[in-house]
């Protein structure tokens, strides 16, 4: 078949980016069960202490 | 006689003269490819598909079992579930009977609206659809009385889409080629062979997505509620239809009404019902714009991002046919912003790329609402997607 497909092992690495809500400090981390973009994350924030919020959720992809 | 005594040349027929036994040896193939070359590609051919439908078969397997083992995780353990249902005998007649029912869902048919005359089809189509939804939505949870939440319920439900998808790619495909195999027609088997590659990427895709849908992931197709969920945050929401939050607000003296499938369930909400809760409400509306994630073409680049006129919105049709109706109805314009994705893309764990696209897309939507709107005005920003793992 010409167009094989599927043939490469995809590895995905899921990642969340995380927001203070008090001083804006921003980190990146690995994703975890319960991770909601928008909704609080359980740890405070490394800078502050304070609230931290999942901004955003994404897959970087190894093939 | 001498049979050593030869020459190659003569043998080969390279002297010049006519030779017999290399008459045979080009003759012969030329005949056997005349009346039995459809056979021999049929069996070339047999061979791949037959392949192609052994994945098939696994990634159905895969995803029936991924659904069993989720169900089994979000309604507790064997023994709560037979607290649970008295009539049960046994643990192992308990997790039979679930795995009898999740067969029986799997294997639904949807048998669409006779199309002869299709005017008026629409209603019917999603009268259909919507019965197959919400007796779904109920089946499940009679499925899984143990389960925690409506979060858990919407993911069950996907998953068992999913699955189900899955068992009818299998079940068309080996159809087909079981059909033509039995009446040795290679002609039959064409159309299979030239559709199976694009079949394959839907059937991987899918078979992917179940990860991404039974974690919470955000998937690609999410791009459209992740914008709209942002410009949310904080805002007062009202249940517009089922599974869809509205919400209001104001943009350099335009009124915005925002709304987008309720998250984080994997929903996708129902924007045309939402559209008649706002306009009963006597709610006017000057602008729509629509948010969503469309297939690329093949040399796209995937999270490339293009401005377009009429409803983005994917599905069967009826909520597309609704909101055009609506819109053509009260003359008012339609634009859409749609973030070019693959078919895996769209339905796995979102990539970093589009992810990232989110806040220009979001500079962009206020621009074409600034251009398209004018002060007072009343602009319907919809997040078209599915919502999995994004909150508003």
């Amino acid at each position: 078949m010409i167009f094989e497909s599927g043939k490469k092992k995809r590895l995905v690495t899921e990642y969340a980016e995380t927001t203070c809500r008090g001083c804006g400090a921003s980190g990146k981390r690995r994703f975890r069960h319960g991770d909601v973009v928008f909704e609080d994350a359980p740890e405070p924030c490394p800078e502050c202490g304070g609230a931290v919020m999942v901004d955003k959720i994404f897959g970087e992809i190894l093939e | 006689m001498n049979f050593t005594g030869f020459e190659l040349d003569q043998l080969l027929g390279m002297g010049g003269e006519s030779n017999p036994l290399m008459m045979l040896v080009w003759i012969l193939p030329v005949i056997l490819f005349v009346f039995y070359g459809q056979r021999i590609q049929l069996y070339v051919t047999s061979g791949e598909i037959k392949k192609a439908i052994k994945k098939l078969d696994a990634y159905r397997s895969e995803s029936r079992d991924e659904l069993l083992g989720h169900l089994r995780d979000v309604t507790g353990s064997p023994q709560q579930q037979q607290q649970q249902q008295h009539h049960r005998p046994s643990v192992q007649a308990g997790t039979d009977e679930l795995a009898d029912k999740v067969s029986r869902f799997i294997d639904y048919v949807t048998i669409m609206p006779v199309d002869m005359d299709p005017s008026g089809i629409v209603p019917k189509v999603k009268h259909v659809m919507r019965t197959r939804e919400d007796v779904t939505r109920r089946q499940v949870g009679a499925l899984a009385p143990g389960m925690a939440d409506e979060l858990q319920g919407a993911r069950v439900q996907v998953l068992l889409e999913i699955a189900s998808s899955l068992h009818m790619i299998h079940k068309t495909v080996n159809h087909m080629f079981l059909t033509a195999k039995r009446q040795n027609n290679y002609p039959l088997i064409l159309p299979l062979q030239m559709a199976l590659p694009f079949v394959m990427e839907q059937a991987e895709a899918l078979r992917d997505a179940t990860g991404a849908f039974r974690d919470g992931h955000p998937v690609g197709d999410g791009i459209g509620p992740m914008i709209v969920g942002r410009m949310m945050r904080g805002l007062k929401k009202e249940e517009a239809a089922l599974h869809t939050v509205l919400a209001r607000d104001s943009y350099e003296g335009r009124n915005l009404l925002l709304l987008k499938a309720r998250g984080p369930a994997p929903v996708v909400g129902r924007p045309a019902d939402a559209i008649s809760y706002i306009t009963d409400s006597g709610q006017e509306i000057h602008v729509i714009i629509m948010i969503d994630a469309a297939l690329k073409m093949e040399g796209e680049d995937s999270a490339s991002v293009s401005h377009g006129f009429g409803a983005a919105i994917g599905g069967i049709g009826t909520e597309r046919y609704e909101i055009e109706e609506y819109a053509s109805g009260a003359g008012i314009p339609i634009f859409s912003i749609v973030v070019k994705e693959s078919v895996r893309e769209a339905v796995t764990i979102m990539t970093e790329e589009i992810a990232r696209r989110a806040d220009e897309i979001a500079v962009q939507l206020r621009e074409m609402i600034r251009e398209n709107a004018g002060e007072g005005q009343t602009v319907l920003v919809i997040g078209v997607g599915n919502t999995a793992g994004v909150a508003q």
